[in-house]
C-alpha cells in the first residue's frame, strides 16, 4: 500500500500554557480542514519536560464531547487526515530539534452499543502505526511500540542521551503523569 | 424488533466491547510498560517508484 497522500495545510490557533503543576507544560494548538469529510480538525500538540511533545486530534464537531479522542466519524480520508498530522513533526522540529514525540491510538466508543474498545492494541493504534513507520524514517528517530497501551515514542536520536535511555526517561514521565488515566 | 437487530449489528456488540458502565480507569506503571524497538523497513531501489516520500528521513 502506497502512502503518498498530500495532506492539508495545517493552521496555527495559539500557544496555550497548562499550570497544573503536572509535567504537561504547554500545547500548541492548530487546525486543518478536510474537504473529503468536510470536517474541521483541531491538533494539540502538548509539550511535556523532557523536551517531548504528545500528538492528539479530534474532529471539531466533537469539541464539547467528553468523548472526542474516542468517537469515529465514519467519513474517511484517513490517509490525508494522518499525514496533515504528521506535519506538525517538521514544523516543531524547527524550533525544538531535539524534541521527542509520541501518541496514543484511542480506545474507540460505539455510542450505538454504548462500549468501549480495550486499551491495548486498539484498532487506531494498528492503523497510526503502519502509518507512522512509513512516513517518518530511522535517520532522526529511533522508533518504539507499546502494544500494551497503544502507544508510539519517535525518540530523537539528538536528544544528546541513548536513545534507550530516553526512552525509559520518557515513559517513566508520562507513567507518572497520566498513571491514572481516568473513564471517558 | 427493527431496533433489536440494529443494536445487535453494533460495533461495539459484534466486537464484544466493554460496556461504559464498566470501564474502569488504567494505572500505568512504567515497569510494566515494555516497549519494542521498530525496525523499519527499507524499501529496495528496485521498488523505489513504490516508496512513500517521508516527511522526515
Amino acid at each position: 500500500m502506497i502512502f503518498d497522500y498530500p495532506g492539508y495545510e495545517l493552521q496555527f490557533i495559539q500557544k496555550r500554557r497548562i499550570k497544573d503543576g503536572s509535567a504537561h507544560l504547554f500545547s500548541f494548538l492548530y487546525k486543518f480542514y478536510s474537504p473529503v469529510t468536510d470536517l474541521q480538525y483541531v491538533l494539540t500538540a502538548d509539550y511535556h519536560e523532557g523536551d517531548f511533545f504528545a500528538i492528539k486530534f479530534y474532529a471539531k464537531m466533537h469539541r464539547k464531547s467528553d468523548f472526542k479522542y474516542y468517537l469515529i466519524t465514519n467519513r474517511g480520508d484517513v490517509g490525508n487526515l494522518l499525514v496533515t498530522c504528521l506535519k506538525c513533526v517538521p514544523l516543531l522540529l524547527g524550533e525544538y530539534p531535539t524534541a521527542s514525540f509520541g501518541f496514543v491510538g484511542s480506545r474507540t466508543y460505539d455510542k450505538n452499543s454504548r462500549k468501549m474498545e480495550g486499551y491495548s492494541n486498539t484498532q487506531r493504534f494498528k492503523i497510526y502505526r503502519e502509518f507512522v513507520s512509513k512516513k517518518i524514517g530511522t535517520g532522526l528517530f529511533q522508533h518504539f511500540e507499546y502494544e500494551e497501551v497503544s502507544g508510539y515514542l519517535l525518540i530523537n536520536q539528538k536528544c544528546g542521551v541513548d536513545p534507550n535511555i530516553k526512552e525509559r526517561q520518557l515513559v517513566s514521565m508520562l507513567a507518572a503523569t497520566y498513571n491514572d488515566l481516568p473513564n471517558p | 424488533m427493527q431496533l433489536v437487530s440494529a443494536k445487535l449489528r453494533a460495533k461495539g456488540d459484534r466486537l464484544n466491547w466493554t460496556p461504559l458502565k464498566d470501564v474502569k480507569p488504567v494505572r500505568l506503571n512504567a515497569c510494566e510498560i515494555e516497549g519494542k524497538v521498530v525496525h523499519v523497513k527499507e524499501t529496495s531501489k528496485q521498488n523505489s517508484q513504490e516508496k512513500p516520500k517521508l516527511l522526515i528521513p
